[in-house]
């Protein structure tokens, strides 16, 4: 296909050619500039046509480098990965590197730097790996981590990220000798190593015009085109091995049939987020398909200040009365998501052992002892019909058709209620203003791998995002012992104990957590889903030789 | 005929600054938080209370409607589009960048529409009602009842997947352009075929054309001199408005090709509440309409002088 710089040679030589700019270029070399002016304007037409497909022939696939679509592109020439969410993508590409990491099973291990100690309740001291180099083959030091991390936290800087900075709460950064970066916290935060695996708090060095983003990982930034794509190249010094690929490209396609048609056009080798309902075709013709679950969760905020649902037992009823299944089946093909019966994937990083129920029945059992009578097949509450207001919004495919199956498990019980899609923001006022029952969302519930950041801002009393007004005195301690408790295994049953208490509640209603469906040609090796979607490749990926 | 350009001229000042306060008040009072929309646009996740009102403050939206808007109206005064809420880049080069994807397409969309209509609507008129007219019509009707999505799709299947012609998606080269301007070029084809065809059977219809033939005026001579600027009229008017709508209504193209552009600059604005890139993207699309409608006025004036007297 014509994507390499040849071909927009020749596509550019035909069109000069056609207007007599001539820039023989291969095969344009056989017209002379005495035989272009021979011809009548009809042959060179004719000429310029054939030129122009013969230019697009398919690409013969190539194993030393790789094309993946995705549906976003990068927002700028040079995307400085502490700004907005460019990080995602530095660091999925393998340009960029954080000190810390998630591993798959979403566990947290030292990265970029060697290891994490807590010097004091508010002081961590990072211990940077020996002998990395930047792209531009500087060694890495304890400055210069310094110098890349604190801009986030200054307003005006390039820098300057507001999100991150909130999530880092420095009081303090400053270098101990060459290897040594100690960060000062205004508070005890026990998610600070975490913190550290945002990929917006990458490690980067100097910059040059060779080296716009100098940064540590296996591949080196090249170019990026705002919303088409994001070039880089193997960095053949790379501490941990030489990359699989030469070239890696990140092409942006919004739309993923397009993008589906485009795979089997042989354009690109790899998908993320390929189309649900195609997957098991696509892996039928000899490519490769992975599935797997991510923190990305679909749930219900309830309201839980006002109208039916703040009632605990009608909100456990409803909990019960959605087949989650069903919804995984219809709504994602069986293959985009797991049903969930709490916040994170089961068997991964913080999920405690709670199953996701379907009973219907018992949904029923908990309406009767909610207070409310079945009246000609219909739940009716204090004299009145039981009515759930539903709301959602549609940047997220499966959102519309979540809360419409939902409406629908809900009218097999007798509860009616109705789905409205509109935006984000609209919506979160409906459920803030008590107008809707259920907000069904879609959120990453855990960014950088510890559960304690977004649990609070969902559903401590006094949490940001906590939209249907739900308080729980008893959450909001064990929520805060979670953030100042530094003992991993006191964390893991404060945690634990935080699940239990959503799940008997029904403080949210978790649905399914998304699975990452991408499909790959046949002989892709060292590649598997990420379960924050914080990394797509590495150094061992490549192709089967 | 200057008159007549300066109340044009005038007319278009008033929808400029209609179309800015309107866009403006109803961004403003969409339903949801701006602030809200801009920081999830900026992040793409959830933010805390205090990083929001932080957003809220640097996109001007925390002093009221007529402290944001004249934070916008008074850098644009003196040129300024300013700074995207979401990424913090300048609005202008960025927009241009977007209109110089938008520009090219739209023109070759309409280039090809014009080159499959007017063939196709002349050897139409030839015997109206003959075989050839009602395929003309039906081709017409078709070209107008496929969606560009599902043509996209199918152009994709076609020359992409199947004959490994061109390629599928993306703007990089000029061969990136030939699919979505031919997805284009089909639904304008199918609205300038049934226009150019009616305008002439209704041409050829006037009263004054047997007269004309009785005093021996050539068939050609008719055809040139009385057929085509009367049936031109018409044409011209829908050929600007198609280029016009071509121009800000091409997302669904650019969307299907992954082509960036006018239509996806303008709907991420929307859908992010950036207000400074919708402002722009719409009172760009407002002066486009204005300036065509412009044209399409002067234009008239040159084929029907009657009209330019009929307003005096």
């Amino acid at each position: 296909m014509c994507n390499n710089e040849s071909c927009v040679n020749r596509v550019t030589s035909l069109v000069a050619l056609y207007y007599n700019i001539r820039r023989p270029v291969g095969v344009l070399e056989y017209v002379s500039k005495r035989k272009v002016h021979q011809m009548s304007t009809l042959t060179r037409f004719v000429v310029a046509a054939a030129l122009a497909l013969g230019s697009a022939v398919p690409a013969v696939a190539e194993n030393d480098s790789l094309s993946i679509a995705t549906a976003f592109g990068p927002n700028a020439e040079v995307p400085d990965p502490r700004a907005g969410y460019n990080g995602w993508m530095s660091n999925q590409s393998g340009v960029t590197e954080t000190l810390m990491g998630i591993d798959y099973d979403l566990k947290l291990y030292p990265r970029v730097a060697e290891s994490i100690a807590q010097a004091g309740p508010t002081t961590w001291r990072v211990t940077l790996r020996e002998g990395v180099t930047f792209h531009d083959g500087s060694p890495l030091t304890a400055q210069t981590v310094v110098d890349a991390i604190a801009p986030i936290s200054e307003e005006g800087s390039a820098g300057h990220n507001a999100r991150i900075a909130k999530l880092l709460d420095l009081a303090g950064l400053s270098a101990q000798g060459e290897r040594v970066v100690v960060f000062e916290t205004n508070a005890p935060n026990a998610a600070f190593p975490w913190t550290l695996s945002e990929p917006g708090i990458a490690v980067l060095g100097a910059v040059s015009q060779a080296f716009p983003i100098n940064a540590t990982g296996p591949y080196i930034f090249r170019e990026a085109v705002p919303d088409q794509f994001y070039r880089v190249e193997a960095n053949a010094a790379y501490r941990l091995g030489e990359p699989g690929f030469d070239e890696v490209r990140i092409v942006a396609s919004g739309d993923p049939a397009t993008a589906a048609l485009a795979f089997e056009a042989g354009e690109v080798d790899m998908i993320i987020n390929y189309p649900e309902a195609d997957f098991e075709r696509i892996q039928e013709t000899g490519a490769l398909g992975f599935s797997a679950p991510t923190v990305r969760l679909y749930f219900f905020t309830l309201n839980a200040a006002s109208g039916p649902m703040a009632n605990p037992m009608i909100r456990r009823a409803v909990s019960m009365a959605i087949d989650r299944d069903g919804i995984v089946q219809a709504a994602l093909s069986g293959v985009g998501g797991v049903p969930a019966g709490t916040i994170y994937p089961a068997g991964k990083g913080w999920a405690s052992d709670i199953a996701p129920v379907y009973d219907p029945a018992g949904a029923e059992k908990l309406l009767e002892e909610a207070g409310a009578v079945k009246e000609g097949g219909r739940w009716m509450l204090d004299g009145e019909p039981l009515e759930i207001d539903i709301v959602t919004y549609s940047s997220r495919a499966a959102l519309p058709p979540t809360a419409e199956l939902t409406q629908a498990f809900l009218q097999a019980i007798g509860v009616t209620s109705t789905v409205s899609v509109g935006e984000y923001g609209a919506s979160a006022d409906a459920i803030k203003d008590g107008s809707a029952d259920m907000f069904l969302q879609a959120w990453v519930t855990t960014p950088q791998g510890d559960p304690g950041a977004v649990l609070e801002t969902l559903l401590k009393s006094d949490g940001g995002s906590n939209a249907g007004g739900y308080t729980n005195s008893a959450l909001d301690t064990l929520l805060e012992a979670g953030r100042t408790s530094f003992d991993p295994d006191r964390r893991r049953a404060i945690y634990d104990a935080v699940q239990e208490i959503i799940a008997a509640d029904a403080a949210l209603i978790p649905v399914f957590h998304v699975n990452q469906v991408n499909v790959a040609r046949a002989g892709l090796m060292g590649y598997a889903v990420h379960p924050t979607e914080t990394y797509w490749i590495t150094h061992e990926t490549r192709f089967e030789e | 005929m200057i008159g007549a350009v300066s109340g044009l001229l005038l007319r278009s000042v008033v929808v400029l600054t209609g179309t800015a306060l309107l866009t403006f008040v109803l961004l403003w009072n969409a339903p949801g938080d701006p602030a809200l929309s801009i920081a999830q646009a900026r992040y793409a996740t959830v933010v805390s209370g205090d990083v929001l009102e932080q957003v809220r403050a640097e996109a001007g939206l925390d002093g009221g409607f007529w402290t944001a808007f004249r934070g916008w109206i008074e850098p644009l005064l003196v040129g300024d589009f300013g700074q995207s809420s979401v990424t913090g880049r300048d609005v202008w080069p960025d927009l241009l960048t977007a209109a110089s994807y938008t520009v090219p397409l739209a023109l070759m969309g309409l280039g090809i529409g014009m080159v499959i209509a007017l063939p196709l609507a002349i050897l139409a008129t030839r015997r109206p009602g003959s075989w050839m007219d009602r395929l003309a019509v039906a081709l017409a009707s078709l070209g107008a009842a496929i969606p560009a999505y599902w043509l996209g799709l199918l152009l994709i299947l076609l020359f992409a997947v199947t004959l490994a012609w061109l390629p599928a998606m993306g703007a990089r080269t000029p061969a990136h352009a030939i699919l979505p301007a031919m997805t284009l070029g089909f639904g304008v084809a199918a609205a300038l075929t049934r226009i150019i065809r009616s305008g002439i059977l209704e041409a050829r219809g006037q009263s004054f054309l047997p007269a004309l033939r009785r005093r021996g005026v050539t068939h050609r001579a008719i055809g040139r001199d009385h057929v085509a600027p009367h049936a031109a009229i018409p044409v011209i008017t829908v050929f600007g408005l198609e280029l016009a709508f071509l121009l800000e209504g091409l997302v669904m193209v650019e969307v299907i090709f992954a082509r960036p552009g006018l239509g996806s600059f303008l709907v991420s604005a929307i859908l992010a509440r950036d207000f400074p890139k919708v402002q722009a993207a719409v009172l760009l699309t407002a002066l486009i309409f204005v300036t065509i409608n412009l044209a399409i006025d002067l234009i008239y004036r040159v084929i029907d002088p009657r009209i330019g007297a009929r307003d005096a």
